[in-house]
């Protein structure tokens, strides 16, 4: 297991990373996802120990190894830039860390590229310069496991792939996780891998941890407005007046007619409503619980759904439905139409600021 | 069509222009070195290119003479701790300076790379007096010192170019997959600087070799194949001296040519 605590980053009299607390149980794959600056970065580089905490510690399977040189720590870190050795081949790189901790290497290479789904036969002896990106990719990831890390840590080392092979790559690297039974910890500024990948997840928002969860709950439960935005593709709407009613909060905004009563969880008082895009609907007439009136600006055809782009002349507001295609055939409504956009309450999110 | 040929005319025209362009820097910049060849060929006293005749003649002067070869002995007695010398310490400042973050490290490059900018001129007379002034005297080791002074910043130059090629990760990476800092250095750094370092030495050896100022100051009562060079220029020049400067020249070409096949096959690597 491991564990952070109060670990806290300091660049002159900037705070990158804000007395964080986590845990991490063998085994799983957590992420820890935020924009660009958030810290999370400066966080990883502290738990490889690539980085001195300005003060906090960090504790592996029991042990304090906040000071422990990066040489002498069970975990390894996959770089972005991926740093292979480009003087060695794909053997020697993969090679390194064995002969470092001094163990037999046999056919450990050729298990190793197999396990990352590279044919060690056509690429073992390559040179790492030869390689495509994707490629690369897999050699560092398997250099990384020749290490026999307890973690292995990984920095958007997808980052700089295409989309078709980042998803091979996401769904390729949560089997492996699975298959080695061992702790991965990926950082990301992209919810998509964040979500498809992880059992658990850390959104980190200027150097502090604003919520953890599993995936599921973070996007159904979203703890802040930050977090339901961040999570993607929602309408916010801004409350003007919240009471309490048992479990939840009637509410009421300006920017849709009817009052609701949704559940909710924080102790904060709620300040918005959110509405995911596919929850949300669009039609001539007001069908659904709650609803307000919009006009089509733009209607996008995503595969199998399209987005159709609202805005709100009353409220200024500009918001997005996400429908079957062929559901929104049957609405007749057009680009330019006066429409609805709605929900059915349940659909509703409740968030504080 | 015809826009076309306009076109691919113009580019010829262009190119054209560009390679008589090089063709005459090039002549510009060699003819003084050729005609320096030619005449060291030339057999008779005072060099004419009318009656041109074909001699090894002042090369075997040359290389039987006493002078001159103790001149040789001296310039490599110099040259070869310089080479080695220089290497070290400007491969060490280039690592200090590419891979290392410390406070102040843009103001120790520009600190560092100061004596390049120096006249040569100044530079000398500068030693000289301080070697007087601290008792090292003059010969073999003030001018040795005297050459690290201004060769030891180009060799950490031309090293950090190479090294500021190098994935800044590199040494992370090394680090976080178990290696200490000697297998760092030895498996991964040195490695991957190495083309830079043995063309720092190359230079560092070039400039030690045809260096006049700072030994000229220096070298005292010992003299060098530049000092000899010089001496034999300004009181009674023979026809021996053409042949100990293209001498000097051939070693020289030979080695840059050398350094610069190296730097090619490091720019064809990547």
């Amino acid at each position: 297991m491991l564990k952070a605590t109060n670990l806290r980053a300091e660049y002159g009299s900037l705070v990158a990373v804000n007395d964080v607390d986590l845990e991490i149980e063998t085994g799983e794959f957590a992420t820890i996802v935020g924009p660009s600056g958030c810290g999370k970065t400066t966080l990883l580089r502290m738990l490889a120990g690539h980085q001195e905490p300005t003060s906090g510690t960090v504790e592996l399977g029991g042990e304090d190894v906040t000071y422990t040189e990066p040489q002498n720590r069970p975990t390894s870190l996959v770089f972005q830039s991926w740093a292979l050795f480009p003087h060695m081949t794909v053997r020697e790189n993969i090679e390194f860390p064995m002969r470092n901790k001094g163990v037999e290497v046999g056919d450990r290479v050729e298990e190793l590229l197999e396990q990352v789904r590279l044919d060690p036969d056509i690429h073992a002896d390559k040179q790492a310069t030869e390689l495509s990106g994707g490629q690369k990719q897999r050699v560092a990831l398997a250099r990384s496991l020749a290490y026999d890390p307890d973690i292995l840590l990984l920095d958007e080392p997808l980052a700089s792939l295409d989309y078709v092979l980042r998803k091979r790559l996401q769904r390729e690297l949560a089997d492996l996780n699975e298959e080695l039974g061992m702790t991965f910890i990926y950082v990301t500024h992209s919810l998509e891998s964040a979500l498809l990948m992880s059992d658990k997840l850390f959104v980190l928002q200027d150097g502090d941890i604003i919520q953890t969860g599993s995936p599921e709950e973070i996007y159904r439960r979203p703890s802040t407005k930050f977090i339901a935005e961040f999570m993607g593709d929602a309408n916010v709407f801004s409350l003007d007046d919240a009471v309490e009613r048992g479990d939840g909060y009637e509410v009421k905004s300006s920017q849709f007619a009817q009052t609701t009563t949704v559940p909710y969880h924080y102790d904060a008082d709620p300040e918005y409503l959110v509405v995911r895009y596919d929850d949300s609907s669009i039609g001539s007439e007001l069908t659904e619980d709650l609803g307000l009136e919009v006009t089509v600006t733009n209607v996008l055809v995503r595969g199998n759904t399209v987005l159709v782009e609202c805005d709100a002349p009353e409220s200024d507001g500009e918001y997005v439905a996400e429908i079957p295609i062929d559901e929104f055939r049957d609405t007749d409504v057009e680009k330019g139409d006066a429409a609805y956009l709605q929900w059915d309450a349940s659909k509703s999110i409740l968030v504080p600021e | 069509m015809s826009t076309d040929t306009a076109t691919r005319l113009g580019d010829r025209l262009g190119s054209g222009v560009w390679y008589g362009y090089v063709a005459l820097v090039a002549l510009f910049l060699m003819t003084p070195l050729v005609s320096l060849v030619i005449a060291s060929f030339y057999d008779g006293r005072f060099f004419s290119i009318v009656d041109y005749e074909f001699t090894f003649g002042w090369y075997e002067a040359a290389l039987t003479s006493g002078s001159i070869r103790s001149a040789l002995t001296n310039t490599l007695y110099i040259s070869i701790p310089v080479t080695i010398l220089s290497t070290i310490i400007g491969t060490a400042a280039a690592i200090a300076y590419t891979r290392y973050d410390f406070p102040y490290r843009e103001q120790f490059k520009l600190f560092a790379l100061l004596p390049i900018f120096f006249p040569l001129i100044l530079l000398g007379l500068g030693m000289s007096m301080w070697s007087s002034q601290i008792d090292l005297g003059y010969g073999i080791v003030p001018s040795i010192i005297g050459e690290l002074v201004w060769i030891s910043p180009i060799v950490m130059f031309v090293v950090s170019i190479t090294a500021l090629g190098i994935d800044p990760n590199i040494e992370e990476a090394a680090k976080d997959l178990g290696a200490d800092t000697v297998t760092l250095y030895r498996k991964v750094l040195l490695p991957l600087i190495s083309d830079g370092v043995v063309s720092g030495a190359i230079f560092a050896f070039v400039l030690s070799w045809n260096n006049y100022y700072i030994v000229s100051y220096l070298s005292g009562p010992q003299s060098t194949i530049t000092t000899w060079i010089h001496g034999r220029m300004t009181q009674g020049f023979t026809p021996v001296v053409p042949a100990v400067a293209s001498l000097i020249f051939y070693v020289s070409i030979l080695l840059v040519v050398g350094a610069a096949v190296l730097e090619y096959r490091a720019a064809d690597d990547e």
